[in-house]
C-alpha cells in the first residue's frame, strides 16, 4: 500500500498556499515574510521530501520552476534562484552518499536545475545565472563525478551546452555577458572522466532525451504561438547542432576515436548528411563561428587548412559512423524473409494502376475484341525487370519495413508505354494529313462513314478545344466526350501533335493470362523475388563505394547485395491489326 | 468479504493510528451527543420517568427499596441547587465565548466539538423542568413511592449533570489558555488530516482493488465508451428508486458467481466508492456476451449516505491557510511562524506516513 499512497488533495492546498502567498508577500514588499516562506519552501516542503516522496519532491521543484516563471519581483527571483541552485547542488553533491533508493531525487534535482537554469537562459537574464552559479560554485565543484549516478552530470552539462550554442548562433543569448567558463570547465573535468567516448555518451543521452529525459524534449526557443499551427522544435534540430560545435571546439573529441566502444545508433544512418549541412554553412567568412571555434587569432591560410582539418575529422568520423549504422540495418533486414503480404500488396497496386491507366486495352475490351489465351511460357512479354538496390525493406514485415513511395507507379508506366506502342504501330497502316479546318474535316468524315459504332477519335487536351467540346473526365467513363456521336479519348501518348481517328471494328488484342498467384487478374505478371548475389570483386565494391560515398569491405558488400530485389513486371500480349484495318492521322 | 473490509484491515495494520482516529467510538457518540437537540432530551427524559411511573406501579421491588428519601426537603434543596448550577453552566459558557470574541468565528468549530455545553445545558433545563413539574405536581401523586423513585432518578440525573459540568469547566479552562489552545487546534488538524488521508486512501484503494478484482481475478478487461461496441452484450445496471450512494462490493459473492460461468467477452466499467446512484437513474456495470439470472445489485451495498464523511474535511486547513494569508499581507511574520510549523506538522507527517 506504500508505493500507491494516492495523490493528496490536502497536501496540495498546502503548496498552492505557499505559491501564492510568496507572490503576494513579494508583491507587499515583505521581506521577512517572503524569508519565512522561503524557507518553508526549501527546508520543509523540498528537503522534507527528498528521499521520501518523489511526488512532493516533484511538486515542489516544479512549484519553485512555476514561481520564477510566476509575477514574482525580481530581487526576490534571485534569492529564488540561490536557494534553489544551492538546495538542488548540495542534494545532489551528496548524492554518492545515498543509495541507489534515491536515485530518482538525484534525477529530479538535475531536471529542476537545467530547467531553471534553461527559462533564464530563455530570458537572457545573465545576471541572475551568473549570481547563482558563482554563489554556488564551491558546491558545483562538489558534484562528485567519478561516482555520479548514471552519468546524470555529464548529461546535464552536455544538454546544458548545446542548448547555449543553439541559443547563441541563433542570437537569442548574449553569450559574451554570461560566466560559462565555470560550466566549460566542469565539462572538460567530466570528459576526462569518460575515457574517450564522449560520441557513445553523447547518443545515451540523446536517446534519453528522446524518451523524455528532464522534459528537454519539449524545449522551445520561443514561445508556441496561441491558436496556430507551428513547428514545434526538435531536439534533433538542436542537438547535433551543439554536438558539432562541440567537437570543432574540442580537438580532442575527435581523436582517438575508438569505433568498437560505440554502440551503434539508427541516428548514424542519417546523421552524416546533417552533421555536414551544419559543417557546410561553416566557412571562414562566418565570424561568429571562426571566433567561436578558434578563440585566438590566426592568419587565413592557416584558418582555412585548420578549419578543413577539423571538418575532415568530425566528417570522417560520422562516415564510419553512418557505414556501420548501415551495414548494422541492412544485416538485419537481409536475414528477414521477403513477406508473401507486401508482393501481393504492390502486385495488387501496380496491377490497379494499370489497369485504370491503360486506355487501348480498356477500350479493345469495352468492345469485345480482347482474345484471353492461355499463357505460353516461351512466349515474351513487355514490362520491366529491374533491380532494386538495397530495396528488400519495402518487401518486408516487421519495424524495419519501409514504404517507398510511387515504387507501384510502374503499373501506370506500363500502361502508358502499352498505350505508345499502340500508336506507333498506327503508322505502319497510314500516313498523316494535315488539314486547315479540323472540326468541319472530321465532320465531313464522320459523316461519310457508314459505321461509326466502333469509332473513336484520339488527341490531346488542345482536341477539345478544336472540336469546342467537354474535356473528357478520366475518372468517369473514358468514352464520356463525343464529336457528332464519335467518342474523343484525350490520350496521354508521345503524339502530342497528332489527331488519330481509329476504328476498333478491325483490332483485336490478344491478352495471355495465367491462373498463377504471380498474375494480377491473370493479365499481368507481377513479381518480387530476391536478387542472386554476383561475384564481390574490386569493382562491384568501387560501385557501391561511389553510389553511398563510403568505404565498404567485401563483407559490407556481400550484406548490401543482400538487400537488392528484383521486380518483374511483364504484360504478354500483342495487339492484331486486320488487314482492312485503316486508321487517319492528321497532323495538327 | 468486501472490498472496504479488505481495505480497512490494510490501513489497521499499515497505518494503525490513523485507523484509530477514523474508527473512535467514544468520539462519536459524542459527536451524537454534541447534536442532539433540547426537545428529544426532553422527550427521552419525559419517557425515562414514565417507565419509573410504571416500574413504580407495577413491578417495584422490595429488595431495592435501600434508601430513605424525605421526598418535601429533598425537592426543596434539589430545585435550588439545579437552578443555581445550571446557571454556572450559562456562565462558564458566556465566558468562554466572551473571551474568545475575536477567534470565536474560527474557533467554533472545534468548540462545538470539544465543548458539550449545548448538551448540559439542555440537560439542565430538563431536569429543571422535571423537578419543577414534580414539585407541582406532588401533592396530586398519592403514591410516596412513584415520587420518591421519581426523585431518585432525578438525583442520579443531576449527579451525571454535575460531572459533566465539572468536564465543561475543564474544556473551557483548556480553552482560555494560549499555550492549550494551540494545542487543542494541532490536535484537531492533525485529527482532520488523518480523517482526510483515511478517506482519500478509501477511496483510491477502492478503485484499485475493484480493477484489480475484475481484471486479475475475473479476467474482465476494462470497459471504454466509444472504443468498444456494446452491439452483442448484454448490460448488468444498478437501479435504484431513490438516491443512493455505493458503499461497498461483496467480492466474494461476486467471484463464485463468475467463476461459475463462461462468458467469452467480459467488460467492467470502473466504479468509485460513494459514487451516486440518482433516483430513478440506471447505471451499466458490466457487460456479457451472455444474460445472467443473478441479482447483481445483492453484491453491491448502496445505502441512503455515503460511507465518507466529506463535510468540513478541510475546514480546519482552510482557516490556518487563511491565517498564513492575512499575517503574509500585513507581514506579521512572527505568527506566521507560527502557522507554516503547524503545516509542517502536517506536512511531516504525510512524510511519516509515506515512509511507514
Amino acid at each position: 500500500m506504500r508505493e500507491s499512497i494516492p495523490n493528496f488533495n490536502y497536501i496540495e492546498k498546502i503548496f498552492t498556499s505557499v505559491y501564492s502567498n510568496i507572490i503576494v508577500a513579494s508583491e507587499k514588499g515583505n521581506k521577512e515574510s517572503v524569508d519565512e516562506l522561503f524557507d518553508f519552501l526549501f527546508f520543509k516542503l523540498l528537503t522534507g521530501s527528498f528521499g521520501i516522496s518523489l511526488q512532493s519532491y516533484k511538486r515542489s521543484t516544479s512549484l519553485i520552476i512555476s514561481l520564477y516563471q510566476s509575477e514574482l519581483q525580481i530581487g526576490y527571483k534571485e534569492i529564488l534562484v540561490e536557494r534553489a541552485v544551492e538546495s538542488v547542488t548540495t542534494k545532489i553533491s551528496l548524492g554518492s552518499k545515498y543509495s541507489s533508493d534515491y536515485e530518482d531525487f538525484i534525477s529530479e534535482s538535475y531536471s529542476m536545475f537545467l530547467n531553471l537554469l534553461k527559462i533564464i537562459l530563455e530570458e537572457d537574464n545573465y545576471e541572475i545565472f551568473n549570481r547563482a552559479l558563482k554563489k554556488n560554485d564551491d558546491l558545483l565543484f562538489k558534484i562528485d563525478h567519478r561516482s555520479n549516478q548514471n552519468n546524470y552530470f555529464f548529461k546535464f552539462l552536455t544538454t546544458l551546452i548545446c542548448w547555449i550554442y543553439y541559443l547563441k548562433f541563433n542570437s537569442k543569448l548574449s553569450y559574451d555577458k554570461y560566466r560559462f567558463d565555470l560550466l566549460e570547465s566542469e565539462f572538460s573535468q567530466v570528459l576526462f572522466e569518460i575515457d574517450n567516448n564522449f560520441v557513445n555518451h553523447f547518443f545515451k543521452l540523446y536517446d534519453e532525451i528522446e524518451f523524455g529525459l528532464w522534459h528537454v524534449k519539449s524545449w522551445e526557443i520561443t514561445k508556441p504561438p496561441v491558436n496556430r499551427v507551428y513547428f514545434s522544435l526538435m531536439p534533433s534540430q538542436w542537438m547535433p547542432f551543439g554536438l558539432t560545435i562541440l567537437l570543432l571546439r574540442n580537438n580532442h573529441l575527435t581523436n582517438f576515436i575508438d569505433y568498437g566502444k560505440i554502440d551503434t545508433d539508427r541516428r548514424f544512418r542519417f546523421l552524416f548528411d546533417d552533421i555536414k549541412k551544419i559543417l557546410d554553412t561553416i566557412t571562414i567568412d562566418s565570424e561568429a563561428y571562426i571566433d567561436f571555434i578558434f578563440p585566438n587569432k590566426i592568419n587565413s591560410k592557416d584558418l582555412q587548412q585548420q578549419l578543413n582539418y577539423k571538418k575532415q575529422n568530425i566528417l570522417e568520423i560520422f562516415s564510419v559512423l553512418k557505414k556501420i549504422a548501415e551495414i548494422d540495418h541492412y544485416r538485419k533486414i537481409q536475414e528477414i524473409p521477403l513477406s508473401k503480404f507486401r508482393v501481393d500488396e504492390f502486385r495488387q497496386r501496380v496491377g490497379e494502376l494499370w489497369q485504370s491507366n491503360t486506355i487501348i486495352i480498356n477500350i479493345l475490351k469495352h468492345f469485345n475484341k480482347a482474345n484471353y489465351l492461355e499463357n505460353v511460357e516461351s512466349r515474351d512479354g513487355f514490362g520491366f525487370f529491374q533491380t532494386l538496390l538495397k530495396g528488400k525493406f519495402a518487401f518486408i514485415e516487421g519495424e524495419l519495413h519501409q514504404e517507398i513511395y510511387g515504387l507501384a507507379n510502374y503499373g501506370s508506366e506500363l500502361a502508358r508505354n502499352l498505350d505508345n506502342q499502340f500508336f506507333d504501330r498506327l503508322f505502319e497502316w497510314s500516313v498523316e494529313v494535315k488539314v486547315d479546318d479540323l472540326k468541319s474535316y472530321l465532320h465531313t468524315l464522320i459523316l461519310n462513314k457508314a459505321n461509326i459504332e466502333k469509332t473513336i477519335i484520339f488527341g490531346n487536351w488542345r482536341i477539345n478545344d478544336l472540336l469546342e467540346i467537354k474535356y473528357n473526365n478520366r475518372s468517369k467513363q473514358i468514352l464520356e466526350s463525343t464529336y457528332c456521336g464519335v467518342p474523343v479519348v484525350n490520350s496521354y501518348s508521345k503524339y502530342e501533335e497528332y489527331v488519330f481517328v481509329v476504328d476498333f471494328e478491325k483490332v483485336e488484342v490478344d491478352i495471355y493470362t495465367s491462373e498463377s498467384e504471380k498474375w494480377y487478374n491473370n493479365q499481368l505478371l507481377v513479381d518480387v523475388t530476391e536478387s542472386l548475389r554476383g561475384e564481390i570483386g574490386d569493382d562491384e565494391i568501387k560501385k557501391w563505394n561511389e553510389k553511398d560515398g563510403l568505404k565498404y569491405t567485401p563483407v559490407d558488400v556481400e550484406i548490401l547485395q543482400g538487400n537488392n530485389v528484383d521486380i518483374k513486371i511483364l504484360f504478354k500480349g500483342e495487339y492484331k491489326f486486320h488487314p482492312d484495318f485503316r486508321v487517319i492521322i492528321i497532323k495538327i | 468479504m468486501t472490498i472496504l473490509q479488505a481495505i480497512k484491515s490494510d490501513v489497521r495494520r499499515k497505518y494503525p493510528d490513523i485507523y484509530k482516529i477514523n474508527n473512535n467510538r467514544l468520539e462519536k457518540v459524542n459527536a451524537k451527543f454534541s447534536k442532539i437537540n433540547f426537545w428529544t432530551i426532553l422527550l427521552i427524559y419525559t419517557l425515562l420517568i414514565a417507565a419509573v411511573v410504571f416500574y413504580s406501579t407495577f413491578v417495584n421491588f422490595d429488595f431495592l427499596k435501600l434508601l430513605s428519601i424525605n421526598f418535601e426537603d429533598n425537592i426543596k434543596s434539589f430545585s435550588t441547587s439545579v437552578i443555581t448550577l445550571v446557571s454556572m453552566n450559562l456562565f462558564v459558557t458566556n465566558l468562554l465565548l466572551t473571551h474568545l470574541k475575536e477567534e470565536r468565528d474560527d474557533l467554533q468549530t472545534i468548540i462545538d466539538k470539544r465543548v458539550t455545553f449545548k448538551f448540559i445545558t439542555y440537560l439542565g433545563f430538563t431536569v429543571i423542568i422535571s423537578i419543577l413539574s414534580l414539585y407541582f405536581l406532588s401533592s396530586s401523586i398519592t403514591s410516596t413511592d412513584v415520587k420518591s423513585n421519581i426523585l431518585v432518578l432525578i438525583f442520579f440525573t443531576f449527579l451525571f449533570y454535575i460531572f459533566q459540568l465539572i468536564n465543561l469547566y475543564n474544556s473551557v479552562f483548556n480553552f482560555l489558555n494560549k499555550t492549550n489552545r494551540s494545542k487543542i487546534i494541532a490536535a484537531e488538524l492533525d485529527i482532520e488530516f488523518s480523517k482526510a488521508f483515511y478517506n482519500n486512501l478509501l477511496k483510491f484503494e477502492f478503485q484499485k482493488r475493484y480493477k484489480e478484482f475484475y481484471e486479475e481475478t475475473l479476467k474482465f478487461k476494462k470497459y471504454v465508451a466509444y472504443s468498444h461496441s456494446t452491439l452483442g452484450l448484454e448490460s448488468v445496471k444498478l437501479r435504484s428508486h431513490r438516491d443512493l450512494y455505493l458503499v461497498d462490493v461483496k467480492i466474494n459473492s461476486l467471484k463464485h458467481v463468475f467463476n461459475s460461468l463462461t462468458v467469452t467477452d467480459r467488460y467492467y466499467v470502473p466504479l468509485e466508492l460513494d459514487m451516486k446512484l440518482e433516483k430513478s437513474q440506471e447505471r451499466e456495470i458490466l457487460f456479457l456476451t451472455k444474460k445472467i439470472k443473478n441479482k447483481f445489485s445483492n453484491h453491491y451495498i448502496l445505502k441512503k449516505k455515503p460511507c465518507l464523511q466529506s463535510e468540513l474535511e478541510s475546514d480546519n486547513i482552510n482557516k490556518l491557510l487563511r491565517k498564513i494569508s492575512q499575517n503574509t499581507l500585513h507581514n506579521k511574520f512572527s505568527d506566521l511562524k507560527d502557522n507554516l510549523d503547524s503545516l509542517d506538522n502536517i506536512y511531516s507527517k504525510y512524510m511519516s506516513l509515506q515512509k511507514n
